[in-house]
């Protein structure tokens, strides 16, 4: 087996990997906000995010965090048949959700300052 | 969503309907409502993947969709816990909280069982490693002791004269050593052999 690992490349992954799972702990703000602008499917929302970005998340993950979502009343979710006959479950938000987002924002940005200062120390 | 309605190859059908019977097996604590709730979103999630590849196989777009999918334990088995809960909180039926709760925590007590056991085991591997550098160190001290008064000491004494005799001598060297090693490698070959039959993280 090759041993011979560029310690650049080393870095980049471990990077690319820590990426990865800090977009996976800010993924109920990410749905709630796509979801704040529209009202979408599972399919199309779990598309979406990984547009944004390539996330090392398997596809059905997205469905108990929006059964979660739901079960707390953030979000609510309604079937709709498509004229091709093909069902979809939409989702959007409750009038708890959109009172929730802006608070959730504002703790995002209370968080990501705090992690600033901290870099900037020293 | 019946799959021979936008299925055309018998393979792929087949496969659908193995992928679905797993999903079934998963949700059979849940009432039909639910269940039927979960296939359907699934379904439809599955066959939207399907439409969207460009490949004209269609089996290679189902599997690959599948894959994209991710195992079903990992994801169907929270939404089950999930509902099971809800059901279960609103029918207050206390086996259904047991089921949901035990689903909970099945991901849980699984892992920190494997941990407690392995860190036993390598606890124990250190253990005869040092017993067998013990008997170097401090020979008269360290041994099997058949105690005629008393329970057996394998391993040191500070009073050895008090739990004669001591029966494997210099054997207990080669002997602590070997099951140090075969603890330890065993160990660490079924720990990875754990670790690869977990599916991808989930959230």
């Amino acid at each position: 087996m090759n041993d011979v690992t560029d310690p650049a490349d080393v870095l980049r992954k471990r990077i690319s990997s820590w990426e990865s799972q800090a977009r996976k702990g800010v993924l109920e703000l990410v749905i709630l906000l796509h979801l704040s602008r529209k009202e979408m499917y599972g399919y199309e929302l779990i598309r979406t995010i990984k547009q944004g970005a390539e996330l090392n998340l398997s596809e059905g993950t997205i469905y108990p965090l929006l059964n979660r979502l739901q079960k707390v009343g953030l979000i609510d979710s309604r079937w709709a048949e498509m004229d091709s006959g093909k069902p979809r479950k939409y989702y959007h938000l409750t009038q708890l959700g959109t009172d929730y987002l802006p608070a959730l924002k504002e703790a995002w940005w209370e968080f990501s300052q705090s992690i600033g200062e901290m870099l900037e120390e020293r | 969503m019946n799959p021979e309605d936008f299925l055309t190859e018998a393979e792929s059908v087949r496969i659908w309907r193995q992928f679905f019977d797993r999903v079934h097996t998963l949700t059979r604590r849940l009432p039909q409502a639910e269940r039927d709730d979960i296939r359907l979103e699934i379904a439809s999630h599955l066959s939207d993947s399907v439409e969207q590849q460009d490949s004209s196989n269609e089996t290679d777009r189902l599997r690959l969709a599948i894959g994209k999918l991710g195992d079903p334990e990992e994801f169907v088995r929270p939404m089950v816990a999930d509902r099971l809960l809800t059901v279960g909180g609103r029918s207050m039926n206390p086996r259904a909280i047991a089921v949901a709760v035990y689903y909970s925590l099945y991901g849980g007590i699984r892992t920190t069982v494997l941990a407690i056991v392995v860190g036993l085991g390598y606890a124990l591997s250190f253990t005869f490693a040092a017993m067998a550098l013990g008997k170097i160190l401090f020979p008269g001290h360290v041994g099997l002791f058949l105690n005629d008064d008393g329970p057996f000491i394998l391993g040191g004494t500070l009073h050895p004269e008090a739990v004669t005799p001591e029966v494997l001598g210099w054997w207990i060297v080669p002997l602590a050593t070997m099951t140090s090693i075969i603890l330890y490698v065993g160990l660490s070959k079924a720990l990875r052999l754990l670790k690869t039959t977990r599916s991808p993280p989930s959230l």
